[in-house]
This record gives structure tokens, C-alpha cells and sequence, in this order.
């Protein structure tokens, strides 16, 4: 394709940089072009550049080495398929990255033949198979604030009160896994209900944890200004909850072929732009 | 390899045929080709080994044989456009 204007030669080769330097972004030209053309100075270019130089894909050997890591950690813990359960954290009726995940687990997890009726796709299910006893290991396939992960742990504590009065909380043994996690979220899941917490990929955040200072600030500031950019809502949403991505977790982190976390910065999956124009975004994310 | 594949790597062999070193953003201001046709133009280039790279640079190599030689006069020969042989006119 031929461009109707000359790119400028410092804009032209980041482009070609994020090209040579990251596949998956080769199939994305256009939404990249677009991303370019939101900013106004140097400063937000250079940002962009360096934020998707630094987002984390899992991609399928990805995500199969996560699971083997994981099989790894559960027999670290000493849990045996006998006694123990995973379950994912989806909502009951609703499919999501935890159950995707669950499914890879199952094949991942050693041996086959002794775990694969032990996965457990919704809370809920749980409860006709518990024991005193149990190990439960709660999966989602990403933890971002880590709030998710506690509510979900709230839920279970309230269903078990009503459904298995007979089982007390306390002896059940219980753990969080994950294929990827914000050091921060998984910092709050372990200080709030102080139980093992394992992921493959521990990511920190986007600006805040990788700059200091002057530089600190600025970063932000540019991002705050391409952020303005974008529509305030977009499908009930409202941009505010998600400045800097929800609870300001700013994510550098997506699973090839799904939904990204709503934890990445906007800018990389808000739909809208103000005046309700389209922005043809690098990465995706379904409702 | 699509019509538009094909005059990008035209385009940047043309460029190249002096045997000198080029910076790729020349060959976008010369042609206007796109950071992501450059791209692919080079990788394949590359994968005939038909090119240096060396950063941002390029220049054709040196040293190329007979066989490499056939496979730049392909690459050059003027083609129908794909779009002319699905015409319903001819």
C-alpha cells in the first residue's frame, strides 16, 4: 500500500522498530497507524513505543508453559488429585479467560487420568463435592487488582456457610494460581486473606513501577493526555473507572486470541473517541 | 505474493541495484511504501539472502550466485495485475 503523505523519518522508524521487534503487531498495521496518529508531540510517541515494547503476550507456548508451571507449583505444594479441586472463578452462566484456562489446565496438569474430574468450572459446583479436608486452588487466568479474587473467596466463604454448614472454612487448605498477575494484585490477595498466591508471569505496572521522578510524572501526564482523547463512555462504561486501566493497575499484558484485561491502559482497547469516533484499537476487549 | 507485494519489492531492488548502502526510511521517501510492506519486503529478502542488514541500513549483497540472479530478474519481470486477469473484458 502506498501512503498519500511522506510518514516523518522519527515516527516512520518507530513503527518499523515495533515491527521488527514485535510479531504480533505486524497483523495490526492500521490500528497502530491509528494509535500514532492520536498523539500530538514526540513525548506520547516515544510512551506509546515504549509501553508496546514492554507488553507481555501469552501466546499458546505461553500459555502451555504457564500450565506447566502451575503443575509444577501443585505438586510443590504437596496437593494430591484425591483431595483437591480447581476451580475457576467465572460467573455462573458466563464464559471467561478463567474457564478457557481451566480447559488448558486439565491437559497440562499430571497425571491426566487422576485429575481431569477434579476441575471445576463455577463456584457453585463446588459445593456437592467438598470435604473437610479439601484443597481448593481458585483459578483465573489473570489477576489484576486482585479484588476479583478476593470477592470470589467471599462468595465462596458465604456459599459454603449456607450449603455445607458441616465443613468448617478453617480446614479446608486453599490457594490462588494464575497465569499472569500484577505483583500489586497478588500483593493484595496475600495480605488480605494470607494464602499462596502462584503466577508465571508477574508483571509490574505499565509507568508507575518502571520510572521515578521527573520522568515519572511526565509519563503519566502524557498518558492523562491521550486519555482525554477517548470518549467518557463507551457502552455504559465510564472512562474514569478505567484511567490507567481499572483500580490504575496499568497492565502491559494480553492472551493472544481473547479478551484483554480491562486492567490495560485504555488508550490500547477504548473503542471511542470523543465526539463518538471510532479508534481502531491494537487490542480488543469484549464486554 | 499479492500485486502490491510485488511492486514494493521491485521498487526497493530498483533502489538497491547500485550496490550501496540505504537507509530504509529512503526507500518510504522515495516510493512511499509503508513501515509494514518495507518490512515484509526485507524479511523476504532477507530469506533469499539476496541483502544486507546491518540497523537501518541495507545495501544487496556482494557476492550473489546464478540462481540468486534468476530470482531478482523473476522478481522484476513486469506481471499482469491480478485484477486484469480476472476481468471479464479480456
Amino acid at each position: 500500500m502506498i501512503s498519500n503523505k511522506n510518514i516523518d523519518r522519527e515516527v516512520f522508524l518507530d513503527l518499523y522498530e515495533l515491527l521488527n521487534k514485535r510479531d504480533w503487531i505486524s497483523e495490526l498495521f492500521q490500528e497502530l497507524m491509528n494509535l500514532w496518529d492520536l498523539c500530538d508531540t514526540r513525548e506520547q510517541h516515544k510512551l506509546l513505543k515504549e509501553l508496546i515494547l514492554n507488553i507481555e503476550v501469552l501466546d499458546s507456548n505461553g500459555s502451555r508453559k504457564a500450565c506447566r508451571a502451575i503443575d509444577r507449583q501443585v505438586k510443590d505444594w504437596g496437593l494430591e488429585p484425591s483431595k483437591t479441586f480447581f476451580v475457576a472463578v467465572a460467573d455462573p452462566g458466563k464464559t471467561d479467560g478463567s474457564l478457557v484456562g481451566l480447559q488448558q489446565l486439565e491437559l497440562e496438569i499430571q497425571p491426566i487420568e487422576e485429575w481431569e474430574s477434579r476441575f471445576i468450572s463455577h463456584i457453585p459446583d463446588s459445593m456437592d463435592q467438598l470435604k473437610s479436608g479439601n484443597s481448593i486452588v481458585f483459578f483465573d487466568d489473570f489477576i489484576g487488582s486482585g479484588n476479583k479474587m478476593v470477592r470470589k473467596f467471599n462468595w465462596f466463604c458465604d456459599e459454603l456457610a449456607k450449603k455445607c454448614a458441616h465443613i468448617e472454612l478453617s480446614s479446608l487448605n486453599i490457594y490462588f494460581v494464575s497465569f499472569a498477575g500484577m505483583a500489586f494484585g497478588i500483593k493484595h490477595i496475600q495480605d488480605t486473606l494470607g494464602k499462596p498466591v502462584f503466577t508465571e508471569l508477574t508483571l509490574l505496572k505499565g509507568i508507575s513501577e518502571r520510572n521515578t521522578g521527573v520522568q515519572l510524572t511526565e509519563k503519566l501526564d502524557e498518558m492523562n493526555r491521550l486519555e482525554a482523547k477517548l470518549a467518557d463512555k463507551y457502552s455504559s462504561r465510564d472512562l474514569q473507572k478505567y484511567s490507567l486501566g481499572y483500580s490504575k493497575s496499568e497492565t502491559l499484558y494480553f492472551w493472544e486470541g481473547y479478551s484483554c484485561p480491562n486492567n490495560v491502559f485504555p488508550v490500547f482497547w477504548w473503542p471511542k473517541l470523543k465526539e463518538d469516533k471510532e479508534h481502531r484499537t491494537i487490542l480488543k476487549r469484549a464486554n | 505474493m499479492e500485486n502490491s507485494e510485488r511492486i514494493a519489492i521491485k521498487n526497493c531492488i530498483t533502489l538497491l541495484l547500485d550496490k550501496q548502502w540505504h537507509d530504509i526510511y529512503e526507500i518510504h521517501k522515495q516510493y512511499r511504501l509503508l513501515p509494514n510492506n518495507i518490512f515484509k519486503v526485507i524479511q523476504f529478502l532477507e530469506s533469499k539472502r539476496l541483502i544486507d542488514v546491518n540497523d537501518n541500513k541495507l545495501k544487496l549483497c556482494n557476492d550473489i550466485s546464478n540462481a540468486q540472479v534468476a530470482i531478482i530478474n523473476e522478481l522484476m519481470k513486469n506481471r499482469k495485475p491480478d485484477i486484469l486477469l480476472e476481468s471479464e473484458l479480456i
